[in-house]
């Protein structure tokens, strides 16, 4: 398989200054037969107060992305075997591990799906916030306190100023998802990189974090990267997105367009596989067949392929680079890695009359 | 299917857990209600969704009337037959006509035993089911309508991927040929995609088999997509039921409405009223008087802290509803004014 150098995604306007971009990014865990490429040639870009979602299914290689990009991807086991990190143009990969670190919680903040395992039990959330300003504004410790409560209240956290000396398991899920985000943002990141923020919440709880992470990005102009499985989530706030499978990404448009017009067989299986809440016709499920590729054993040609209702020889034999997606629907900005995107464009979200697609 | 008479049917089901104190002095110092005053009916070969977010008492309730643990008040009957009386034989007998699905694919499922041992092991149990014989042609048979491949009865769990798993879990359900299966969030720990094979294959068996399901999940869309009829829960009661179109098309409750408009659609073009409740779910070891709901409900009145609403359509009222509702406000969506 041929490196391909990603193209950039849909065309920045030139107001909006660009803050992070990955390129042809390579991971790899393991080695000898159990070599697994996980992260096969992965590229995005994220500007300043936009939005962009990276959706995929488990072992897609989501994760690693952004482990890779913040700079706390453990290796060993893994190992990062080409591309690019660069952040306001200056490359990541291979800088100097103390000049990461200064990065990390300044410039470029995550968070994780699991807020309880995240936060440390046997400190207060005040005081792990508040070890942020001390050591990196030099506060003292009672002016470090006041400015963790003053992050819990931006964060709508209600009586912050009492509940900063709490710990973790005296906060609900959800609002120890607040203080998760509350750390993440207390040196004013210009990236936030979101991991499953919301999977692990209730769905009313869910609602309230997602339009907090909306808020906060649009009052602080910042870049968010949300990580997500979720096809719902990624619809109500994403600008772009990225759909990833077996560690590349496969289609890579704005959210409109994705949903209107998907490009790719696995972006419209994933589409035809999830039951709606305002589905009223009841129509049966379209899973997609089979399972996602052993990441130790990826198909040749396009991934895809095995579970593809559509695949041809050509899919089989020769691997489809990311590209812009041509014809009449195409353009825009919206890619596609498939030999057949155009066609899946023109025919429209309704799928042709064709094999009853089998669960498997 | 409601001409029938109801396979399950539970009334005033009320599951409390004690707080306990001390250490040698053991005392109770409060009730966690779990499961406060649930009265269910489930009818032959149908669907009944219970939906509600964590903690509101949907998997207890599960626990409940598989007989795991004993409810506290309250009566269940199976086919008639008092469900809480049975002993001994009678209750081992019972246990064939219901069976569970579990959530997670991977701890319900033993890592030492091989699929074929998982799977036939209700044969052990109930040998009158299969005879000795018979029972490794049973397993296959098992394996292959749940869409696993009969040749792999000699694997290990590990050797299975997520969605496999769970066919194995349904497959070892189905061994003793039951009325009933409980599904406990069935596929919440699944990948979207896999997810949807498994929701396929539930459906099919219940067409082929005439099972019924009682289907606990949090996930509004699956509910939908699978469900006949919907309970929602709320803290340890049912707030709202009713056949799936009404409960998604014609919500009464403020809480089923936030919950729905809670669920983002993964559609952009779509952009729905939104309603949303603030704050969480109070602890139910010290509920809220009158309706659970009040605390965090956009339209709560002084009468929701005096008085719990009952469960009812409300006749004659300005709150009349086509389907029960505990709420004494309640009202069709479209008259909810955005909050």
């Amino acid at each position: 398989m041929i490196g391909v150098a990603v193209p950039d995604g849909p065309a920045p306007s030139r107001s909006v200054s660009r803050l992070l971009e990955v390129d042809d990014l390579r991971v790899e865990f393991g080695r000898g037969p159990d070599r697994a490429s996980v992260l096969n040639g992965v590229g995005y870009h994220v500007d300043e107060g936009e939005t962009l979602a990276v959706l995929g299914e488990s072992g897609s290689g989501k994760s690693v992305t952004a482990q890779t990009i913040m700079g706390i991807l453990d290796t060993p086991p893994g190992r990062i075997t080409g591309g690019s990190v660069r952040f306001r143009g200056e490359e990541l990969l291979g800088a100097h591990p103390e000049r990461r670190r200064l990065l990390r919680g300044e410039s470029m903040a995550m968070i994780f799906q699991d807020a309880l395992s995240a936060l440390n039990p046997v400190y207060s959330v005040g005081f792990q916030i508040a070890e942020q300003f001390r050591f990196r504004r030099g506060m003292s410790r009672r002016d470090a306190m006041a400015r963790a409560a003053e992050m819990l209240d931006l964060v709508r956290i209600p009586n912050a100023a009492q509940r900063v000396r709490e710990y973790p398991h005296q906060f609900s899920g959800g609002m120890r998802q607040r203080v998760m985000i509350a750390m993440a943002l207390a040196l004013d990141p210009e990236l936030l990189i979101a991991d499953e923020p919301t999977t692990a919440l209730d769905v009313t709880v869910q609602a309230q974090i997602t339009e907090l992470l909306d808020e906060l990005r649009r009052e602080r102009g910042m870049g968010l990267i949300l990580i997500t499985h979720d096809l719902g989530v990624v619809a109500e706030v994403a600008d772009r997105i990225a759909v990833m499978y077996a560690g590349r990404i496969v289609e890579h448009t704005d959210a409109a367009t994705l949903y209107a017009r998907p490009a790719h067989p696995y972006t419209r299986g994933l589409m035809d596989s999830v039951p709606r809440v305002d589905d009223v016709a009841g129509a049966p499920l379209r899973p997609i067949p089979g399972l996602p590729p052993s990441l130790t054993a990826i198909p040749p040609g396009c991934p895809f392929h095995p579970r593809c209702a559509y695949a041809q020889d050509v899919c089989v034999e020769e691997y489809p680079p990311l590209r812009e997606v041509g014809g009449e629907h195409g353009g825009h900005g919206h890619q596609a890695a498939c030999h057949f995107a155009e066609q899946f464009v023109e025919e429209g979200p309704d799928r042709p009359a064709t094999q009853e697609v089998v669960s498997g | 299917m409601t001409a029938h008479e109801p396979v399950l049917s539970v009334r005033d089901l009320v599951k409390h857990f004690p707080v306990t104190r001390g250490v040698l002095w053991r005392r109770t110092v409060g009730q966690v209600r779990a499961v406060d005053g649930v009265s269910l009916d489930l009818h032959p070969g149908e669907t009944l969704g219970v939906v509600g977010e964590s903690g509101c008492g949907k998997s207890t309730l599960a626990q409940v009337l598989m007989r795991l643990i004993p409810p506290t008040a309250g009566t269940a009957t199976f086919e008639g037959e008092d469900l809480f009386a049975k002993r001994g034989a009678a209750l081992k007998a019972w246990r064939r006509d219901m069976q569970v699905v579990l959530q997670d694919p991977y701890t319900s499922l033993n890592p030492r035993r091989t699929v074929g041992d998982i799977v036939g092991e209700p044969f052990d149990i109930h040998p009158e089911v299969a005879p000795r014989g018979d029972r490794r042609r049973r397993v296959q048979e098992l394996l292959e309508v749940v869409g696993l491949n009969p040749e792999h009865i000699h694997r290990y769990p590990h050797q299975f991927s997520g969605g496999q798993r769970q066919r194995i879990g349904i497959a070892r359900a189905l061994a003793l040929r039951p009325k009933v299966i409980v599904c406990d969030e069935p596929v919440s720990a699944l990948d979207v995609s896999i997810q949807a094979q498994v929701l396929n294959l539930l459906a099919d068996l219940q067409r082929e088999l005439g099972l019924a399901y009682l289907f606990i999940a949090h996930d509004l869309g699956v509910v939908r997509h699978l469900c006949d009829r919907v309970a929602v829960m709320y803290l340890g009661s049912i707030v709202e039921t009713g056949t799936a179109q009404e409960i998604y098309t014609r919500a009464s409750h403020p809480y089923t409405q936030a919950l729905l408009s809670s669920v983002p659609v993964p559609d952009p073009s779509v952009r729905r009223e939104r309603l949303r409740v603030s704050g969480d779910v109070p602890d139910p070891a010290d509920p809220p008087s009158g309706c659970r709901f009040r605390t965090r409900c956009p339209k709560a009145q002084p009468l929701c802290a005096d008085q719990g609403p009952a469960l009812e359509t409300r006749p004659g009222t300005e709150h009349a509803t086509d389907h029960p509702t505990a709420c004494h406000y309640a009202e069709p969506p479209h008259l909810v004014r955005p909050a």
